[in-house]
């Protein structure tokens, strides 16, 4: 089955799903989150753990937030790359985790590469799978 | 708006993909327009009755308020130093036009180097004003 061509509402639609998702991640807003997913949908966190289903994914997310601190840190999200595919689509941007300082100032705490598989479900594009890849890739340490 | 977008039962206008867009670049507008010292292109990015609530709790409104402002504060040499970042934008439709909330991050160039001076959450009201859209209020909140 061919990709289904993405209109611009469709890839506009798409975008905002991720600074949805900081939105809801960095406010605590579990159960908003966990609804940016299909009813099926599955999520590979930062640590390896594969989260699937509405209500697994809503309470992993009440548990990141109860740590102090996923508090001081907002998700700065990249722009998107978007590519049509049979089920819908494949989205891949970069993201940073900026943390608050005590007393004062931010870092950048870290800096991931995202790639989701999204799909349309009741009228809405939501995200069906999400991995995620620490950047850059290479380890300073190594040999070029 | 030239084509006046659907408008809902509870009145409140659908946005195109057209409306989107123009106001995401009416983001990218203002932060370049602060930024590189354009202070009537960035006055005129506001409905003329528009207004800010100020850091100190203070309101700039109107759009001769709006220009005395951008200027004093282009006179101020630290205000050269700095570039706005903006992502993670929300638009949603509303009655009068659309809100909007996104985040902002305000970076420093200094002698070593850069550093993040702020970051906020940005929460606007949008209008549609002579077939443009233009900022008519817009108060910033802290995220972390």
């Amino acid at each position: 089955m061919p990709a289904e061509p993405l209109t611009a509402a469709d890839r506009l639609e798409i975008a905002e799903l991720f600074a949805r998702w900081s939105m809801a991640e960095d406010t605590g807003q579990a159960q908003t989150w966990a609804s940016l997913f299909t009813a099926d949908g599955s999520c590979r966190t930062g640590r390896g753990e594969l989260i699937t289903g509405h209500e697994a994914l809503a309470e992993n997310s009440r548990r990141r937030w109860a740590r102090p601190d996923s508090r001081v840190a907002v998700h700065w999200m990249g722009d998107p790359v978007i590519i049509p595919t049979e089920t819908g689509a494949r989205v891949q941007h970069y993201a940073m985790l900026v943390e608050r300082l005590e007393p004062s100032g931010y870092r950048v705490r870290s800096m991931s590469e995202r790639i989701y598989e999204v799909r349309r479900e009741n009228g809405r594009w939501r995200i069906h799978d999400r991995d995620i890849a620490r950047i850059p890739r290479a380890d300073p340490a190594s040999p070029a | 708006m030239e084509a006046p977008s659907p408008v809902l039962e509870d009145g409140t206008a659908t946005l195109t993909a057209d409306d989107r867009l123009e106001i995401l670049q009416l983001h990218a507008q203002y932060s370049l327009y602060e930024d590189t010292g354009q202070c009537e292109a960035w006055a005129g990015l506001w409905t003329p009755d528009g207004s800010f609530l100020g850091k100190r709790g203070d309101i700039v409104a109107g759009r001769e308020n709006l220009l005395c402002f951008i200027r004093e504060r282009w006179q101020k040499p630290e205000s050269r130093n700095k570039a706005h970042w903006v992502c993670n934008v929300i638009i949603t439709p509303a009655p009068d036009g659309a809100d909007c909330i996104a985040y902002g991050m305000l970076v420093e160039k200094t002698a070593d180097g850069y550093r993040i001076l702020q970051i906020q959450g940005k929460k606007d009201k949008l209008r549609g004003e002579d077939g443009r859209w233009r900022f008519h209020f817009r108060e910033s909140w802290p995220i972390i």
